[in-house]
């Protein structure tokens, strides 16, 4: 008989670890009150942070450099830390299917997207539509379409991106603005999600695509450059424009609340469905963790209705302060669904105001972000002396403590390779339990 | 001559105060018909300021988890549909009436806007910090009985 693994929390981490554990041969079930975090993220994959914008490091040397400043990292945990991640890269690449079809190599140095914002990020991996740096084109201008009632979208932003990237070399990219509107009633539209819902209607779809093939007027420009709202439920809109302007579609990569955040978090959904893993929605009253026995887990809805999940083996995926899996309050640190231990570089934090652990300076490392939950080789929750808190009872993604996923530029990482370790783990522990 | 005559109205309301309490332990039908809370009630009502039931103190703290993201607008069909003339979108319950106690004499301006929600509850599914939106309606009309 199969184990039980009960997961909780849904964000990339909590998928990661249903999916792995559903992998390893377990029955599945995944609690979580709403969208993880993940729904916020840009929808880029950073794996380890390059130490500066122009010295790339592939990733193994990157993930060394980490380990090297900081040796209790989550990476540290597996023996081939760059193995590991390239393992749960290959099962979160075929969970989202043609969203991140990248051929991945760790040893290759991240790839550069220049963003909404205008500056560049760095990821190893990032949604196929997203436009990455390259040299300029030959004297050809790059188009950029900006939607008039979405302002949240600059176009010179766009370029200034590029231009900066291209500032060393004295090379220059030229570029060619392309206005246009998404709906006639000349409402603004606030959130990205409005402007991808409009251009899923395939009827707004034509008419943007209409009126831009008239601006373009005959010309063809090697890239054409929108802002990401390109399909919010379908992926295809990038392909439907594509086709019907013929020319090249990309989208500039997102700030964070954006909408290739949520197109990660609807597939990541999907592939849950996929693997005959059951979504329970509502938020953790209660996780009872009895020495021997089921481990059970009590569920509220919204209405206040509650049901009781009972697991051979939990994995908390809960997320960091935005998530609700640690919670900083009245001058206290708790992790409020098993209470277990919180640390900080070895050390036990609880009674300490957050203001002690942050830093006037912005810029600098906050050491509050690394406040989390320590664990094993197996991804075990740790107690105060070290030894297991339960058996039975794993913790992946932003949860851990001792990384910065701010500042080691790894968040998605660490949600990637924790999470699969996690839910392998978990399924393991459930198996021993029922032979 | 003005400060001495308010020195002396309010000793004298102070006297009348002391005295009426001292009596009022001695003769029950002296005594005010409502309590402190009731008085306080009647007093404030008009002003929109009632005290909260201890479910919604309890509830005060998840409340305050808004951050702005927008999610839940941006995920909310109606948001989609109508403009913001007409409908707030639910990231106004949280972001206007749950980081203290509501003001209330602004919040039923608004109450109405969120009656055709119903049962749906995407913007709950979407909330990242997990703010029970709709909880926050039940709060406005707890505190408001009178008022919709």
């Amino acid at each position: 008989m199969a184990g039980r693994v009960l997961v909780i929390g849904r964000g990339l981490a909590g998928s990661m670890a249903a999916l792995a554990a559903r992998q390893a041969g377990a029955e599945v079930t995944v609690a979580a009150r709403a969208y993880g975090r993940t729904a916020l993220c840009s929808g880029l994959i950073g794996l380890a942070a390059a130490p500066h914008p122009k010295e790339p490091l592939p990733l193994d040397a990157a993930v060394l450099r980490l380990l090297q400043r900081n040796a209790r990292h989550p990476y540290g945990r597996f023996a081939d830390p760059v193995g590991a991640i390239d393992e749960a890269v290959r099962l979160f690449l075929d969970a989202t299917g043609d969203l991140y079809r990248h051929p991945f190599d760790p040893d290759s140095p991240p790839l550069q997207f220049p963003n909404e914002i205008g500056t560049v990020t760095r990821a190893h991996l990032g949604p196929v539509t997203f436009a990455r740096l390259g040299r300029p084109s030959d004297g050809e201008a790059l188009g950029i379409v900006a939607f008039d009632d979405y302002p949240r979208f600059r176009a010179d932003f766009m370029a200034r991106a590029w231009s900066a990237f291209h500032a060393d070399t004295g090379e220059t990219q030229r570029f060619k603005v392309l206005r246009t509107t998404l709906n006639s009633e000349g409402r603004l539209l606030a959130h990205p999600v409005q402007a991808a819902r409009l251009l899923e209607d395939d009827t707004v779809l034509t008419l943007v695509a209409e009126r831009l093939k008239r601006a373009l007027d005959g010309t063809r420009p090697p890239l054409l450059i929108f802002p990401p709202v390109l399909g919010l439920t379908h992926p295809d809109v990038a392909a439907k424009l594509e086709e019907r302007l013929e020319v090249p579609v990309r989208e500039a990569a997102a700030a964070q609340a954006s909408l290739p955040g949520l197109r990660l978090i609807n597939r990541l959904t999907q592939a849950l469905a996929a693997a005959g893993i059951d979504l329970q929605k509502g938020e953790v009253a209660e996780l009872d963790t009895p020495e021997a026995g089921p481990l059970n887990c009590r569920l509220r809805d919204h209405s206040g209705q509650t049901q009781t999940l009972s697991a051979d083996a939990v994995v908390l995926a809960t997320g960091k302060f935005l998530g609700g899996g640690i919670v900083a309050r009245n001058r206290r640190f708790s992790e409020p669904i098993a209470q277990a231990p919180l640390m900080l570089g070895g050390r036990r934090v609880e009674e300490v105001f957050m203001g002690r652990l942050t830093d006037v300076d912005f810029a600098l490392p906050q050491r509050f972000a690394r406040v989390g939950v320590s664990t094993d080789e197996q991804g075990r929750i740790l107690g105060i002396k070290g030894h297991g808190l339960h058996p039975r009872l794993f913790a992946a993604g932003q949860l851990l403590a001792d990384f910065d996923p701010f500042m080691d530029g790894c968040a998605e990482g660490v949600d990637l390779a924790t999470g699969w370790l996690a839910g392998r783990s978990a399924a393991l522990a459930a198996e021993e339990v029922t032979a | 001559m003005k400060k001495l005559f308010a020195t002396l109205l309010i000793g004298l309301y102070l006297m009348r105060h002391l005295a009426l309490r001292w009596l009022g332990k001695l003769l029950p039908f002296l005594r005010s018909k409502r309590s402190g809370e009731q008085a306080f009630a009647d007093n404030y009502r008009a002003d929109g300021i009632v005290s909260l039931p201890p479910e919604s103190v309890a509830d005060l703290a998840a409340l305050q988890g808004c951050i702005r993201c927008e999610l839940c607008d941006a995920l909310c069909d109606r948001t989609a549909t109508l403009s913001r003339v007409f409908f707030n979108g639910p990231s106004l319950l949280a972001s206007t009436h749950s980081r203290c106690l509501p003001d209330l004499a602004y919040a039923r301006s608004y109450r109405s806007e969120y009656a055709a929600c119903g049962d749906c509850e995407r913007c709950m599914d979407a909330c990242p910090t997990g703010v029970p939106l709709k909880r926050i309606v039940e709060l406005m009309d707890r505190m408001t009985p009178d008022n919709p």
